[in-house]
């Protein structure tokens, strides 16, 4: 199976990468050859299923209480160091709307 | 006095009866890097001030009188792991500069424990890899043959242990990332259950299989740090609240009457000569300890990788993509009025398609692939009902033995650059690994023979959360053969 230049194109606008032409090409000899790989999985038998890899016997969901805690201002000081661009404490990004 | 390839076990003695101090450990360990690193390429950072100011206070606690099997200790850490203040980087270019804000819970109880934290080592970008040559920094070298790779994802703690640049190092396992590196390197690398160790703190890929674990000079040491760093966390929901056991009570007891499964379509001819006549052998020493051995078969094994290659890229796809150098990471310098980029999407892709590695872009690709609408069921669905059932089978099996072994990597370690150009080949290194991840079972890799000159690992795997099994097994056959007392010449 090979994929197509439209189609890497669009799996990478849909994960927001930015590709070159080279990468491109690469990428889609070399997806299409793991898809073809992976494609052997429709000769596994599953028909006796009737869970999907849910596995409900120790997983199970552990919830809490929704709260905001207080973090460490050490922490939050690193935290905003990190960031590229701020104002006042907080992120600046670029316009969305 | 030598301090050469001791184990942990050694050393506490040597500590606890005075006869060393931690900063003397340290300083032996930081020596052996400055001197071997610069051609082993295992660590990305060294912490040398505040490892010796760590180890002056665990020479305090010692001389306070305060037991602990770690107090002391020096250890090295996969950078993937957060450390507060200190760079964790991912091997990637994405988070060169990054600082963690806080600790990993891993990280706050070896510290707690007074473990010396020497450094942090290198990985495949993200963990995503068998080879450790997708770092977008360098290539770190096996220390048995330096044009071969260490294997991956751990390939620096690996490599780290192997040429003892450290007591011991952890690493992450998702498919296979501590045991296959481990069989490389000659050392032991221990994947325990899914849920038994926290992963607060370690940068997520599949969320559904990561686990981090101890990759050490033996057996016992691997369930002395487990022993540390196991336990539920409040701050990872999806770790297990079973009780973590003592795991050197027993450790030491026979194994007679133990019943070990030998996968029988894994002895086949697509095993390196030298490690299917290793692996025989390793079987032997088993039964002369008294083991029952049983043949088995796990059909759907095969598809463990096929499985692996939808569920790690859909998972990762989606924890990756809140790397985007906004809040942190590779940025691109722009104008928030908006003259250079305008648009918002414009600079996530720019900023993820300049810092991402090959292989990070892959894998993002191929989850955002199998996930997106028309593919998802005949992807994702099916590959989550197969996982289901390597599950299932090895459940079965568990009915039957206590134990099943296994080869942990078909080959030794391969040259440096010989599989780059060739993905789906990598991904094959994990054939015998993956299963157990993907069924959350616990494994350890321990050296098990050499073959043209290079080490090979014998896989344990238990039944879910029966690790103490496992280094009763493993500390058996270690006391009857000496494959991990061989180090190599560096």
């Amino acid at each position: 199976m090979s994929l197509t230049k439209e189609e890497i194109k669009k799996i990478a606008e849909l994960a927001r990468l930015e590709l070159n032409d080279v990468e491109i090409s690469k990428y889609q000899n070399q997806l299409g050859s793991v898809l073809d790989y992976i494609d052997m999985l429709k000769e596994a038998d599953c028909s006796d299923l009737d869970i999907l890899g849910l596995d409900l016997e120790d997983n199970f969901n552990r919830t809490r209480e929704d709260q905001s805690v207080n973090w460490p201002e050490d922490e939050i000081k690193i935290a905003l160091e990190q960031v590229n661009e701020k104002e006042n404490g907080q992120v600046k990004v670029n316009r969305v709307m | 006095m030598s301090l050469d390839k001791i184990t942990i076990r050694e050393a506490r003695k040597l500590l606890d009866d005075k006869k060393i101090t931690s900063l003397e450990l340290t300083d032996f360990f930081l020596k052996r890097i400055s001197e071997l690193d610069r051609n082993l390429k295992t660590c990305i950072s060294v912490f040398i001030d505040s490892a010796r100011e760590d180890a002056r206070k665990a020479d305090e606690r010692i001389a306070q009188g305060e037991k602990g099997d770690l107090l002391g200790i020096p250890y090295l850490l996969k950078d993937i792991i957060l450390t507060k203040g200190k760079k964790t980087t991912a091997a990637s270019k994405m988070l060169e500069n990054y600082i963690a804000p806080y600790d990993a819970t891993v990280v706050k109880k070896l510290d707690q424990a007074g473990a010396i934290l020497l450094g942090k080592t290198n990985l495949d970008e993200f963990a995503h890899g068998a080879s450790t040559e997708n770092s977008a920094f360098f290539i770190t070298k096996n220390p048995w043959d330096i044009t071969r790779v260490p294997g991956g994802s751990s390939g620096g703690s690996s490599a780290a242990v192997a040429a003892d640049l450290c007591m011991f190092a952890l690493g992450s396992d998702t498919g296979g990332s501590i045991r296959q590196p481990a069989s490389f390197c000659g050392v032991t690398g221990l994947k325990p259950s899914y849920g038994r160790v926290s992963r607060f703190g370690l940068m997520a890929m599949t969320s559904s299989t990561d686990v981090i674990g101890p990759l050490t000079k033996n057996v016992e040491d691997a369930a002395i740090v487990l022993k540390i760093i196991a336990g539920e966390d409040k701050f990872d929901l999806t770790s297990s609240q079973k009780i973590v056991e003592d795991y050197l009570k027993n450790i030491d007891r026979a194994i007679k009457g133990l019943k070990i499964g030998v996968v029988k379509e894994f002895l086949s001819a697509e095993l390196e000569e030298g490690v299917y006549s290793g692996i025989l052998e390793a079987i032997e020493v088993f039964r002369k300890l008294g083991a029952e051995i049983i043949d088995i078969s796990l059909p759907y094994n095969k598809y463990s990788i096929p499985v692996y290659y939808i569920i790690t890229p859909s998972e990762l796809s989606a924890n990756l993509a809140r790397l985007d150098g906004i809040r942190y990471g590779y940025s691109l310098k722009f104008n928030p009025k908006g003259q250079s980029v305008e648009n918002i999407n414009e600079i996530y892709a720019k900023n993820r398609g300049e810092s991402f590695g090959p292989e990070a872009k892959r894998r993002i690709m191929l989850g955002t692939y199998v996930l997106s609408s028309g593919y998802y069921d005949a992807y994702y669905k099916k590959a989550m009902a197969v996982k289901e059932k390597i599950k299932q089978e090895f459940k079965n099996i568990f009915n039957q033995v206590d134990l099943i072994i296994t080869p942990t990597s078909p080959h030794t370690a391969f040259k440096i650059g010989q599989q780059v150009n060739d993905p789906l080949k990598m991904y094959l290194e994990d054939v015998f690994v993956t299963g157990p991840s993907l069924a959350g079972l616990p494994a350890i890799s321990m050296p098990a023979g050499f073959s043209k000159g290079l080490p090979f690992g014998l896989q344990i795997i238990a039944d879910r959360f029966e690790e103490a099994k496992i280094f009763q097994a493993g500390f058996n056959y270690q006391k009857e053969t000496d494959w991990h007392k061989k180090f190599p010449n560096i």
